[in-house]
């Protein structure tokens, strides 16, 4: 095992522990979320080198990951213990690795003169003499990691001198942006966050998820993502068959190459996409469930009443012009009356008891008012 | 309605094939939540599914080849436009542009 400096993201910082929690348990390795305080940036967390690899492959909240080479209070402490740590840098100092040097600060900035006097000065220091420098392309990218985020403008918090492992995919979210997307809805998940709660639910290979409120997909589109079989259902059917008028301003009506599956298309992962059903939520039979459970995991956002409507099938008072007696006619689409907020939430965590497999998932979203 | 075990029959006017690599671990995950002898029935109905047998073989979790088929079944095959139909109750359910209309009609549901 080896000590690694983790550098999370600044957005969501709620969703940090859970997420890194999460694809411990996902990938089976020791979960060492407890390391992690919630409200820092930088965190050391000791971890096999491969364990490392697979949490980056997935996560959405880490930024960056170094190995973590010399540690100590201040910079002038690093350049102190790099002139007696030739030992430790013995294995990057042959004369198949190059190496580049970067000095990062967290929570302060330095002026680009002083930057270039640390870097001359760790230059010298550094004991490394077979390997040569190449900023393009290193091998090794060594990196000095101040972190001020506590004490702005006075002493570092600690200072490290670690070498660059890699990052998270934050390339995901720009990936899945709204705005370059097929088909997106009023209320459609930001992806950041559709992506993290992907990795709450634990989607991967094999997985099959389910999104009992779907829209447009948003939820089950990083789920797939992550390489798990989705399917979605949805009540109402202009969304559904994406009929009528675009979400988007001045886009008019929805035309015949936007729909769900136009977005799993996009994304190039419609062999994981299984469909979707017009389909009451709150009417569960519509699933052969057993003992052992369907889904692997339920990943949805279910209508608050603010935004979108929640609506189940039920008879509302008739208006006098409704002259046509619900199911004579061929494509009638059902009557729906008004669902509310506390009987959908309900109704949810029932058909999660009903359709999960045993230890499967369920991550939603339960709006809040919060007196700040 | 209301009925956990319900058992459907396809009826088709247009359906369509897709290509679809083949996913071991899927299939294999797949094959224990569905009701192997209806989904054959339902799919020699819209006529697919002629090299699967009628009852799911005692080896499937090692025969390739009825996996393969299998998953061609499951994922390959889509009914664009047809009609789902409960063998039980004779409701059909509508599917259109390859999404089926599951829902229950106002007088079909009971008051909450």
């Amino acid at each position: 095992m080896k000590q690694y400096l983790f550098i999370f993201t600044q957005t969501h910082l709620d969703f940090r522990i859970p997420e890194f929690s999460s694809l411990c348990q996902l990938f089976g390795i020791p979960d060492k979320s407890g390391e992690i305080c919630k409200d820092d940036v930088l965190c050391t967390i000791e971890l096999e080198p491969n364990h490392v690899a697979q949490l980056l492959s997935r996560a959405i909240s880490i930024k960056s990951v170094y190995e973590i080479i010399l540690q100590g209070s201040d910079y002038g402490d690093i350049c102190e213990q790099l002139k007696i740590s030739s030992e430790k840098f013995r294995v990057f100092d042959s004369e198949n690795q190059s190496w580049a040097l970067r000095i990062r600060p967290y929570g302060l900035k330095h002026d680009i003169s002083q930057t270039n006097e640390m870097i001359d000065e760790l230059v010298e220091l550094l004991p490394l003499n077979k390997a040569s420098v190449n900023l393009s392309n290193p091998s090794i990218e060594f990196s000095l990691i101040e972190d001020f985020s506590q004490n702005r403008n006075q002493k570092p918090v600690a200072t490290y001198f670690g070498r660059f492992i890699g990052e998270g995919h934050r390339s995901w979210i720009s990936k899945f942006s709204l705005k370059s997307r097929k088909y997106i809805g009023n209320s459609t998940m930001d992806p950041e966050l559709a992506l993290i709660q992907a990795n709450l639910v634990m989607a991967r290979p094999g997985a099959i998820v389910l999104d009992p409120f779907c829209g447009t997909g948003g939820l089950i589109l990083p789920a797939s993502h992550f390489g798990a079989t989705t399917v979605g259902t949805e009540i109402n059917y202009q969304i559904a068959r994406a009929e009528g008028v675009s979400a988007r301003m001045g886009e008019g009506k929805l035309t015949a190459n936007q729909s769900v599956l136009a977005n799993f298309e996009q994304y190039g992962i419609a062999d994981k996409f299984l469909g979707i059903l017009i389909a009451d939520a709150s009417r569960h039979s519509l699933w052969r469930y057993g003992e052992n459970g369907i889904f692997d995991a339920i990943t949805t956002d279910p209508p608050y009443g603010v935004r979108e409507k929640g609506r189940k099938v039920g008879n509302k008072k008739r208006k006098p012009h409704w002259t046509l007696p619900g199911s004579a006619h061929e494509q009638h689409y059902p009557e729906k009356q008004v669902y509310g907020i506390t009987q959908v939430f309900l109704d949810l965590l029932n058909l999660a008891a009903k359709v999960l497999v045993i230890s499967g998932r369920i991550a939603f979203w339960y709006p809040v008012v919060r007196n700040e | 309605m209301g009925n956990s075990n319900l058992k459907e029959f396809v009826d088709f006017n247009h359906k369509k094939k897709k290509s679809v690599e083949f996913n071991d671990v899927f299939v294999k995950r797949m094959v224990p939540k569905i009701d192997y002898p209806v989904l054959v029935q339902a799919a020699k109905s819209v006529g697919e599914g002629n090299d699967l047998p009628t009852e799911l073989p005692p080896d499937w979790e090692n025969n390739e080849e009825f996996l393969k088929n299998l998953h061609e079944l499951l994922m390959s095959v889509e009914i664009i436009d047809g009609e789902l139909e409960c063998p039980e109750s004779g409701r059909k359910f509508m599917i259109r542009e390859g999404i089926p209309n599951m829902l229950a009609n106002e007088d079909e549901v009971e008051e909450s």
